[in-house]
């Protein structure tokens, strides 16, 4: 049956005007590697999307990695702190609650004297660093009369300076740091007097109007928070829809 | 007594019913035939349960009650007992009042600024005691009556096992319940709102008029504030940054990727590759817009300054498309991913068989096969783009604009939702309630692509199966 069903076919079924295919033949090669380089280019743009995807990913790494690496850091400069007793207007010997005359005292003052004689300038530390001294104090009252070296957050302009954020191209009156502030830090880093410290006020401070004293810890306990009450609504009540749908619902 | 103290008396209620006619069951058990528990419906623990249940419920119920209303009756009982002068007026004064009321008597403030809030103290504490020792009575006396019923109730034949059973299937579907009416209230208080702002604004107005320009004046003489609610520059700035250039940069992007992942890599290199793809969809958006906003966006400006575009906004729709299309790639990754897969591998092995190369069975055999399911996947893709929103709050403009070029500034309704709703105007401005119409109308338009887009993926499942 099948060979009679061959014989009964029209000329006109097969598409060459040879009886049979040439399947050698110069035409037909060609078409077949036309249909490889296809193939091929097909399957280079399968890579070059998987690989154009994964890129951007890895753009986006590293673009935020490197521009917010520099956020674990900050700049300190070093001042030798003298916790003169009398300067602070403390008495340790007939005070009645020492931790509230410390909280009391003119640390803020003193802080400010300090950095003007010894570094030049009370704008070179940030305004919030007196508290740090303060805290110091409170810890250990024991230091009242003595001296110690103490590396203080530096100002704004200074941590600007010290990670490179300045763009110097500009001209001077539009750059974020003045002038004063830019020859301060030069000299600091001369006498190898400011350094980038690792920022522990980052993870541990709360929000703060002094971008130096900033950390994230407030919003952080937040998120945390959020997420937990989240969990508690979404998980049970995620659970026991599915088990009710899977083994319950008609 | 305190709610938590309450709490912890019912639960030792509870117990104190479960354990004892569990021991009730036990001891009527007795020595059966075939062994202890033989002639009881069900064990003794099921009955236990019942028993405790009966305890717990409806006693709890009260519990809950007391707990969410309590504290509005003990201050309604007070003020009522107050001489006629002293009484607050409703609303705000009243509101005061029962601030201060209350936090002098949890001792937060030392003392009343008020003198009729001073007097009204002691009586507000006596009143709330004596409600707080009836609750506490009627809740343990409720939560008595309960399992000393279940208790005498006990008998052989009784089916505690059945009542416990149901008891459970009706508690889980409750649960997926409390889903759908959550849902169902959502979309009640869009509605609710949506329909006072349409009494202030024509419907067709809003869906048609083309100027939208949402400040209304609070002077009659104010410059600027013409009021007009067309919100077709915000549809368009939707579809616009989420439905086209979104999906330029995605579907490409994520077609190829499936393919390239199912029908070319190694299996070493895929099992790699997909979940780097998916960590794509994981990063937070505000990230992204944050990307888009300090990196795409002035890079954007310059290419569009560079061919001589000289009106490019540093708020380009292109910045907040492209990025957009970035996030969405894994979405249409993922179910292009899984409707290739689900192509019958006989279909696939055929055209090779027959001699087509791996392109031309994917293109001319696999695709159309696949393509429900493809299809679906970038209408839930799309669905997910047009309710973005933290990216083209941080990306996108402000104004809304009628445009094609891509380098302009437009502005999409969900951007306008959050600018809406994060000013400063009174609540039932038109302004205001416009937000709403502009949520409900979202709402509609995603769900309607999502329900389209699972039916046909539904539907293509079935095919093969």
């Amino acid at each position: 049956m099948v060979t009679a069903h061959l014989q009964d076919m029209p000329a006109a079924a097969t598409t060459s005007s040879p009886s049979r295919r040439d399947w050698r033949g110069d035409a037909m090669r060609r078409r077949v590697a036309r249909r490889y380089a296809r193939e091929r280019r097909f399957r280079m743009l399968g890579l070059a999307a998987v690989i154009v995807a994964t890129g951007f990913l890895a753009f986006l790494m590293v673009m935020i990695v490197g521009t917010g690496a520099k956020g674990f850091q900050r700049a300190e400069v070093p001042v030798d702190i003298s916790y003169d007793a009398a300067r602070l207007g403390i008495d340790p010997d007939s005070a009645v609650d020492l931790d509230a005359e410390i909280v009391r005292a003119d640390t803020l003052g003193l802080v400010a004297e300090t950095a003007r004689t010894q570094l030049g300038s009370a704008g070179i530390v940030s305004e919030g660093a007196w508290l740090a001294v303060r805290d110091r104090l409170r810890e250990n009252p024991a230091l009242l009369g003595q001296t110690e070296r103490l590396w203080l957050v530096a100002a704004p302009g200074i941590d600007l300076l010290a990670k490179g954020n300045v763009d110097f191209s500009t001209s001077p009156d539009r750059r974020p740091v003045s002038q004063d502030i830019t020859e301060s830090y030069r000299r600091l880093l001369a006498e190898d007097r400011v350094r980038l410290a690792f920022n522990t006020g980052f993870l541990g401070n709360a929000n703060s109007t002094s971008a130096e004293q900033a950390g994230i810890w407030g919003a952080f306990v937040g998120s945390i928070l959020t997420m937990l009450v989240t969990l508690g609504i979404s998980f049970p009540l995620g659970v026991m829809t599915a088990v009710y749908l899977e083994e319950y619902a008609p | 007594m305190s709610s938590g103290v309450v709490a912890l008396v019912l639960v030792a209620l509870t117990l104190i019913a479960f354990a004892s006619t569990r021991a009730r069951a036990v001891a009527m058990a007795g020595q059966g035939s075939k062994g202890r528990f033989a002639q009881t419906h069900s064990r003794p623990v099921y009955h236990g349960v019942r028993a405790g249940l009966f305890a717990l419920v409806p006693a709890g119920l009260l519990l809950a009650a007391w707990v969410v209303f309590g504290d509005s009756i003990v201050a309604d009982r007070t003020l009522a007992q107050l001489p006629v002068a002293a009484q607050p007026a409703e609303g705000l004064a009243r509101q005061t009042f029962l601030n201060e009321l209350r936090a002098v008597a949890g001792g937060r403030l030392a003392a009343a600024f008020d003198d009729d809030v001073a007097a009204a103290v002691p009586i507000y504490l006596e009143t709330q005691a004596a409600w707080q020792w009836l609750a506490t009575a009627l809740i343990a006396g409720l939560a008595l009556i309960g399992g000393g019923y279940a208790w005498l109730g006990t008998r052989l034949g009784l089916r505690a096992r059945t009542h416990v059973e149901r008891f459970a299937t009706v508690v889980l579907a409750l649960a997926s319940l409390i889903a759908i009416l959550t849902t169902f209230g959502i979309v009640l208080s869009l509605f609710y709102e949506s329909l006072a702002f349409f009494g202030r604004v024509d419907l067709l107005e809003f869906l048609f008029g083309t100027q939208w320009s949402p400040q209304t004046a609070i002077r009659a003489d104010q410059v600027g504030s013409s009021g007009a609610f067309g919100a077709v520059p915000l549809f368009w700035g939707t579809i616009f940054i989420g439905a086209i250039i979104a999906m330029i940069v995605a579907v490409p992007l994520g077609l190829m990727s499936a393919i390239y992942l199912t029908q070319y890599a190694r299996p070493g290199a895929r099992r790699v590759v997909k979940p780097l793809l998916e960590i794509l969809a994981g990063v937070p958006t505000v990230v992204y817009g944050y990307f888009a906003a300090l990196t795409v966006a002035p890079a954007v400006r310059e290419f569009a300054i560079s061919i001589g575009i000289d009106s490019a906004s540093s708020e380009s729709a292109l910045a907040a498309g492209a990025v957009m299309g970035i996030m969405i790639i894994p979405f249409v990754s993922s179910m292009a991913d899984d409707a290739l897969s689900a192509v019958p591998g006989a279909m696939r092995d055929g055209s090779l068989a027959m001699g087509a190369t791996p392109s031309e069975t994917i293109s001319r055999v696999l695709i159309p096969a696949a393509l429900p399911g493809i299809v679906g996947g970038i209408l839930l893709a799309v669905s997910r783009a047009i309710g973005e929103t933290m990216i083209v709050v941080m990306a996108a403009g402000q104004a809304a604009n009628l445009t094609a070029n891509p380098f302009e500034s437009v502005t999409t309704v969900t951007a306008q939702i959050v600018q809406l709703l994060t000013g400063d105007q009174e609540f039932d401005s038109a302004k205001t309630l416009s937000a709403f119409a502009l949520g409900l109308v979202l709402f509609v338009v995603t769900l309607i692509l999502n329900i389209y887009a699972l039916a046909v993926v539904k539907r293509y499942r079935e095919a093969y199966d």
